[in-house]
């Protein structure tokens, strides 16, 4: 049995499922992912596995493109504005694995994320401080607005569901930690 | 209408425009008919690069996405600003640059002061100083169309040489994502092609010549849509397309047999293989084409319009003057 706020991560091969090995960590606030690997997180509140592929990366696909201008001007809004939570969540899951990847993968010769010289790491590191402080800064702004929409359209049960499903996603999903990174209040004011 | 449809400024006499535009950028009758000297891609990426080199500017900002036509650009300077020069260039990107491209970032980037482009950069970095941000913007006008890569996705690479007027509008359909939208669309567009150079015959010569002559000015001035960017920051003053010159567009008119080959991996190949002579690594020949626009522009909200003026349009009631009857 795990003890409180203690997690266990799962390393399996990406083709065959193998655990290649285990770790039991304290307050590790990463998620790993490689090329070849996938990272499943076990804590103590939740023990399902919990897959973590981090390497989905942002395209105007999946994001401006599509929402149909056919929709309402709020539903248009809601849609963007969910997509902007998607993907801020994906980068946050790509920020983690460089993390990952220079503190813990070079000593265990683990294939990288990106395959960048070791002398050059420090360099992209600082960089990725600068991108986790502006992502939080955006996460809270995207919240604060998804919020006021869906609280200004209380009769469309869509977007309420919409909205339910969302803080699902950020506070059980996997994704701990995001609804106090999006201003705390939010996570009180929450009735489920 | 879907974007970008709806955000096109014509450059020839034919005008689908959705709105009443003022041209600022170059009229291709008249352009196509200009003496202009045609150079090797090359000559065009060394021009520039001096070019810029001439400005003198005390600090260069170059906005490095981690694709192809970033990654010319950053090139061009390194092949020909000399090494004390070069102590004057940062490099604008975000993770994703590295992700895309992480054996450039070691050979070409890394050794730049490195600064995120996600934040703000007109105020802390430009306004009261004479640095410069310069992009790789414009450079998928020079060589094609995105709006082909969903279909040669899924239809497959024969889409890219095959009859426009028979594929076009489903080639619309899978860019939208919406059946049937296509037809409309490309019928509103298609009499552009009376005023190309050269006999429209494929889907590529089609959405390179639609992208080349109706969407240039808008991507040439999409910077101040971002709310984020200062309007009082001004192109030309603060910030430049490194492939926005009446040299590159002469090339995009003259070659146009170097911008792909039968398959979407072959895609700026003529780009590809001068990038390849840098790096010596072959596997840039296949790096896939990906979306240009950068993450930023996703994010952060944009401006409901921005007039002749630079000044921005606040209200669709103030927007709705600017429509054409």
């Amino acid at each position: 049995m795990l003890e409180s706020k203690q997690q266990l991560f799962l390393f399996t091969d990406r083709a065959s499922g193998r655990i290649l090995k285990a770790k039991r960590s304290q307050g590790l606030d990463f998620y790993i992912s490689g090329r070849d690997w996938l990272c499943w997180r076990i804590d103590s509140e939740n023990l399902l596995p919990i897959k973590v592929d981090s390497q989905q990366s942002w395209s105007p696909e999946s994001g401006l493109r599509n929402i149909s201008p056919a929709l309402g001007q709020e539903e248009q809004n809601v849609q963007l504005l969910q997509r902007k939570i998607d993907h801020l969540l994906s980068m946050r899951a790509n920020l983690h694995v460089v993390w990952a990847n220079a503190k813990v993968n070079f000593e265990a010769s683990s294939v990288l994320t990106y395959p960048i010289q070791r002398k050059n790491v420090s360099k992209l590191l600082r960089l990725l401080l600068v991108e986790r402080k502006f992502l939080r800064a955006k996460m809270n702004d995207f919240f604060l607005s998804y919020k006021e929409i869906v609280e200004n359209a209380n009769s469309l049960n869509q977007l309420q569901q919409a909205y339910q499903r969302t803080v699902e996603n950020v506070t059980i999903g996997g994704y701990a930690g995001t609804a106090r990174e999006a201003g705390g209040a939010y996570g009180k004011n929450h009735k489920s | 209408m879907f974007d970008p449809f709806c955000r096109t400024v014509s450059r020839v006499n034919f005008k689908p425009d959705l709105f009443n535009y003022e041209l600022r950028a170059e009229f291709l009758p008249s352009f196509i008919g200009s003496n202009s000297s045609s150079l090797s891609w090359e000559e065009c990426c060394h021009h520039r690069a001096l070019e810029l080199l001439s400005m003198n500017r005390s600090k260069y900002y170059i906005s490095w996405s981690g694709g192809i036509d970033s990654t010319v650009m950053i090139i061009s300077i390194l092949k020909t600003w000399p090494a004390a020069e070069l102590k004057k260039i940062c490099i604008l990107l975000s993770h994703t640059s590295v992700q895309e491209n992480p054996g450039v970032f070691d050979l070409c980037i890394a050794r730049f002061p490195l600064v995120s482009s996600l934040g703000n950069v007109t105020n802390r970095l430009l306004l009261g100083t004479d640095a410069l941000v310069v992009t790789g913007e414009l450079g998928d006008q020079l060589f094609g169309s995105d709006i082909i890569a969903p279909a040669a996705a899924s239809i497959g690479d024969s889409v890219i040489k095959g009859n426009y007027q028979d594929l076009a509008p489903r080639i619309i359909d899978l860019w939208v994502g919406q059946e049937g939208k296509g037809k409309a669309i490309f019928e509103h567009f298609h009499p552009i092609v009376e005023e190309c150079p050269f006999p429209v015959r494929t889907t590529h010569d089609f959405f390179w010549w639609m992208n080349f002559s109706q969407k240039w000015q808008h991507v040439k001035y999409r910077f101040v849509e971002l709310y984020d960017w200062d309007l009082s920051a001004r192109y030309g003053e603060h910030i430049l397309h490194f492939f926005d010159t009446p040299a590159f567009q002469r090339w995009s008119l003259d070659n146009h047999d170097l911008k792909i080959r039968n398959t979407w991996q072959s895609y700026k190949f003529a780009a590809k293989e001068f990038i390849v002579a840098f790096t010596k690594n072959k596997d840039d020949l296949r790096q896939e084409k990906k979306p240009s626009i950068a993450l930023r522009h996703f994010l952060v909200e944009k401006r409901l319009a921005v007039n002749a003026q630079l000044k921005a349009i606040e209200s669709e009631s103030e927007l709705e003057s600017y429509v054409r009857k």
